[in-house]
């Protein structure tokens, strides 16, 4: 490992991170322009991040020493997995690079997420982290099978570094039952972990229908500022590792440097792909009901699940 | 150093050894058998806790290659009182010893009257542990695993809970049953009563027999365990039985029962390829057992309980990743070491967090008189100490990197992953065991974070919790070694595998070849993981450090009104949804309305264990049913029971001739 590299992989990793809010500004302008509406700026969730952080900070005073730590525990697994994540280049930058350290972090920042909607005893956050809960325990395992069907399929072993680059050398070949279903898996739990429609309405302020908003509905200032940042480091942390893991192919695996300006234009356009679909999933389905969500999620669950065993029968 | 060489001959620092074990425990129980006063009690307990230390250090003489072997003199019917610690057993025997001794400091720190004569069991329960786990032949193993129930059985004596203690009586010895008449039978065919000299045993005991035997075993030990279905006694007992008693149960003996069960089928019995049907029905049992404890610990209504479902999930898992040792080691004897140290790890990290947990919550009830979860919240404002080791002990179970709880599930997920099987039925095995895995670690993340936040967040839900109690003087300092330890285990976990790796090559016979690191992805994970998890934080906590001081305190936002206590949500609410969603698996969900007047309707549900409904109760009514028709021929009259000798004795010399 060079300077080079350790350089492009921290590089990759901040970029990450600094582009998430545009990618939620991105997702809102498809939103409004599908809806008729012109929109704001794809540039509005820095704004709003910004004014976040030099408002005020209010805190329950039933909260405890965890409330105060909780945004910055998710913020630090977020950057964890941005760390992690494959975004131009194959390589990561983390030394912990592990499939399923990666799903445990994961389950970190859920697991603050709920505390910390219990925090304060607001009936909201209550709810907010029991529906939270609910879905968790069909997500993470669908989540964990889907990406463990990734190692399984390359027999690169537990090294996300490994994973692209072996799919890509077995060219069309890898595109085998097991990697659609696992793909199709991760798609909905994508949309599931990052409580889209039809899960969850992350605009909804009808509190009775909110999950994620729920668990939020104390922060303030800084604390939500995190909070919000976070859930969108999330998302894009998703949408990175469906177009890197799942459908690598355009993903620089040398330091070429014409094969990184590909893997960049490339990653564009497949984020954009994802984003404009999940524009159009928000504006064309409406939310499900609370107990209408497991079927859908079993069906990941069930999904990734079969990708697993057509890799051994198949 | 000649000299020195000369004296430690004649195994001189064994007995030496055995007497520092043994004297101090003996002393106190003889103390404890005689006196009665609080401070002696103290006196007993200290001189338990003196024997702790001597049992600590047996991995440290056993690797200085001091053989630690003795033989008691002391004449038996059947064979000698011999110990012999081999590898494996002086590594559990000093960690078990640790936890021991700071459940017995936290013993004399929380209680004031507890007794003479419980401090005294103590020494008896150390003892037979020891044994048990030192034992060299299957006559001291059976005798001080059947110490082991007796004692836990005289321990968990509380009040007006002879039902719970009772259940657990008769379901150990049912389990006690199966391993006694496996030891005899093996130990007739061996020739031998001396476990060192039974090594792989299978070919001259037979296939069926073996595999046989293997499942008495595993469902002897199960019995401990709470393997279905045998759990039916935890619930009840964690809820009722002193703390301490329920805390050595779940750490202590469930490590005697998985290093003896270890040891059983990988070194005595030895696993052979006709067995793997049977490997796949205890994968199928471990399994069904991790789900169930999973389940039904979401819907427990008091911490003990949530507990008790959360020890028989973990030690599931561990006996599952067992069976799956026994698959791999034929085809890829590598991988079976990992998910062999996988197991015992576990078996390591689970006795931590649990006796943390199980001190967390006597803290909690002791301090505040509740134990209902319902009644509960609040705490981290008024006990904070409490709460941050608490979350410690928490986030350790629920497997949050980077504590000792994240390392084990993390090595067992990489176990059962990473096999590359021969055979297409047990790589199928695979992934349903992933699943399973995967689906127990996010139940038990949700019911942990549900003990968590409503035993230490919101408000309080009564009284009690308002205003606790201040915690006892020096209670913290086990709970703050034990959280200690949740945390150091989990960065230098690869320390614990390194130690307990040659001890589980010897006792299965794998070749100590290619290490476990071979087959292991990331070895050093658990520690960078956890140096990054930690610098980000506090670089976080430090940038931000005057934030505390600026922020705003106010009321939580309840839509204008005034939120009360009970306008918050609630334990039962909070696991709702997962009992819809799962509900076929909960049974009888009795939603009762009771209707006090006619405006104010309560809801109360009632979660029955369905085991205890359709199996045990039909099984007790037909032995009672049984034994009433039996009983009539007990008519009293002395020329009948002659009759029956006689009858009997006929029978019984008819028998003995003709067979």
């Amino acid at each position: 490992m060079n300077y080079a590299e350790v350089a492009i992989m921290l590089m990759q990793a901040a970029a990450l991170i600094l582009v998430s809010p545009l990618v939620a500004g991105i997702i809102r302008k498809f939103k409004a322009l599908m809806q008729n509406r012109v929109g704001a700026s794809v540039f509005q969730p820095y704004r709003d991040l910004l004014k976040l952080f030099r408002k005020e900070t209010v805190v329950s005073e039933n909260a405890s020493f965890l409330f105060r730590a909780i945004p910055l525990v998710c913020m630090t697994s977020m950057v964890l997995l941005a760390a992690m994540t494959p975004f131009v280049y194959s390589g990561v930058a983390a030394p912990y690079a592990d499939v399923i350290a990666m799903v445990y972090i994961f389950t970190m920042f859920r697991f603050a997420m709920v505390l910390g909607g219990l925090e304060g005893g607001s009936a909201f956050g209550g709810m907010g982290s029991s529906r939270e809960a609910m879905m968790s325990v069909l997500i993470e395992p669908a989540l964990l099978i889907s990406i463990m069907t990734l190692s399984a399929m390359t027999g690169a072993g537990f090294d996300i570094t490994d994973i692209s680059s072996s799919i890509i050398g077995e060219g069309a070949a890898a595109i085998s039952p097991a990697l659609l279903l696992a793909g199709t898996s991760f798609l909905i739990t994508m949309v599931a972990e990052n409580t889209r429609v039809p899960f969850d309405n992350p605009d909804t302020h009808l509190e009775l229908t909110m999950v994620h908003e729920g668990m939020l509905l104390e922060y303030s200032g800084k604390g939500l500022a995190f909070m919000e940042m976070a859930s969108m480091l999330r998302l894009t942390i998703f949408m990175a590792l469906f177009g890197t893991l799942f459908f690598p192919w355009g993903t620089a695996v040398t330091l070429a440097p014409l094969e990184l300006a590909t893997s960049v234009v490339t990653i564009a356009i497949k984020m954009l792909v994802i984003a404009f679909g999940i524009a159009l999933l928000e504006s064309t389905i409406a939310k499900m009901r609370v107990f209408r969500m497991p079927n859908m999620l079993t069906a990941s669950f069930a999904l990734s699940l079969m990708a697993m065993i057509s890799l051994y029968v198949l | 150093m000649d000299i020195l060489n000369v004296q430690l001959q004649d195994g001189a620092l064994a007995a030496a050894f055995f007497v520092a074990v043994f004297v101090p425990a003996l002393a106190g129980i003889l103390l404890g058998m005689f006196f009665r006063s609080n401070r002696v009690a103290n006196v007993v307990a200290s001189l338990c806790i003196v024997s702790c230390i001597s049992g600590a250090s047996t991995y440290f003489l056993w690797n200085a290659g001091i053989d630690l072997s003795y033989t008691l003199p002391l004449p038996s019917a059947a064979g000698q009182y011999m110990l012999s610690i081999d590898q494996l057993s002086a590594t559990m025997i000093s960690f078990s010893s640790v936890i021991f001794m700071l459940i017995v400091v936290h013993v004399v720190k929380s209680t004031s009257d507890s007794g003479c004569k419980y401090s005294a069991l103590l020494n008896t329960l150390f003892l037979a542990c020891f044994s048990c786990m030192a034992a060299d032949t299957a006559l001291v193993l059976l005798l001080s695993w059947e110490m082991v129930t007796l004692v836990t059985f005289l321990l968990s004596k509380n009040g007006d809970n002879e039902k719970a203690r009772w259940l657990f009586f008769v379901i150990a010895h049912i389990g006690g049953m199966m391993l006694i008449c496996a030891f005899v039978y093996i130990s007739s065919v061996a020739g031998t009563q001396i476990l060192s000299q039974w090594r792989d045993l299978g070919p001259s005991l037979g296939d069926m027999t073996s595999t046989a035997l293997v499942l008495m075993i595993v469902l002897g030990f199960g019995s401990k365990l709470g393997l279905i279905p045998f759990h039916a006694w935890m619930p009840n007992l964690y809820a009722s039985a002193p703390i301490h008693t329920t805390a050595l149960l779940s750490t202590v003996c469930s490590n005697v029962a998985i290093l003896v069960l270890m040891e059983s089928i990988f070194t005595y019995i030895g696993v052979s390829p006709s067995m793997s049907w049977a490997a796949f029905a205890i994968i199928a049992l471990a399994a069904a057992t991790a789900l169930w404890g999973a389940m039904e610990s979401l819907v427990q209504k008091e911490p003990k309980k949530i507990l008790a479902y959360s020890s028989m999930e973990n030690m599931a898992l561990v006996v599952l990743c067992m069976a799956l040792g026994a698959v791999y080691i034929g085809e890829s004897p590598v991988m079976a070491k990992l998910v062999l140290i996988a197991a015992m790890l576990h078996t390591m990290n689970h006795a931590v967090f649990k006796s943390l947990m199980l001190m967390t919550i006597d803290t909690v009830e002791d301090c505040t008189g509740e134990k209902n979860i319902g009644n509960m919240g609040g705490l981290s404002k008024t006990l904070p100490v409490l709460s941050v080791v608490a979350i410690v002990g928490v986030l350790s179970m629920a497997a949050i990197p980077p504590t000792n709880g994240f390392v084990s599930e993390w090595l067992m997920i990489q176990s059962i992953m990473g096999a590359d099987l021969e055979s297409k039925a047990m790589s199928l095995l695979m992934p349903l065991a992933l699943a399973a895995v995967g689906i127990c670690g996010m139940m038990m993340a949700a019911s942990y974070a549900r003990l968590y936040g409503f035993v230490f967040l919101g408000r309080p839900r009564s009284e009690g919790m308002k205003k606790p109690r201040p915690m006892k003087k020096g209670t913290v300092f086990p709970m703050a070694v034990l959280a200690l330890l949740c945390l150091a285990m989990g960065f230098f976990a690869t320390v614990f595998m390194d130690v307990l790796t040659s001890g589980i090559e010897s006792a299965t016979g794998i070749p100590s070849g290619p290490g476990y690191r071979s087959v292991m992805s990331g070895e050093l994970l658990p520690l960078l993981l956890g140096v990054t998890v930690t610098a980000v934080l506090v670089l976080l906590l430090w940038a931000f450090r005057k934030e505390k001081r600026k922020a705003r305190k106010t009321r939580t936002w309840g839509c204008g009104e005034k939120l009360d206590s009970n306008m918050q949500y609630s334990s039962i609410g909070f696991s709702q949804p997962l009992v819809k969603v799962f509900h076929p698996f909960y049974g009888d969900t009795s939603v009762v309305k009771e209707s006090g007047d006619k405006d104010n309707k309560t809801l109360v549900m009632e979660f029955s264990e369905p085991f205890v409904k359709y199996l045990y109760r039909p099984v007790a009514a037909i032995v009672s049913v049984l034994s009433e028709r039996i009983g009539r021929i007990q008519t009293g009259n002395i020329q009948t029971y002659f009759g029956y000798m006689l009858a009997t004795l006929v029978v019984a010399l008819l028998a003995v001739r003709l067979l």
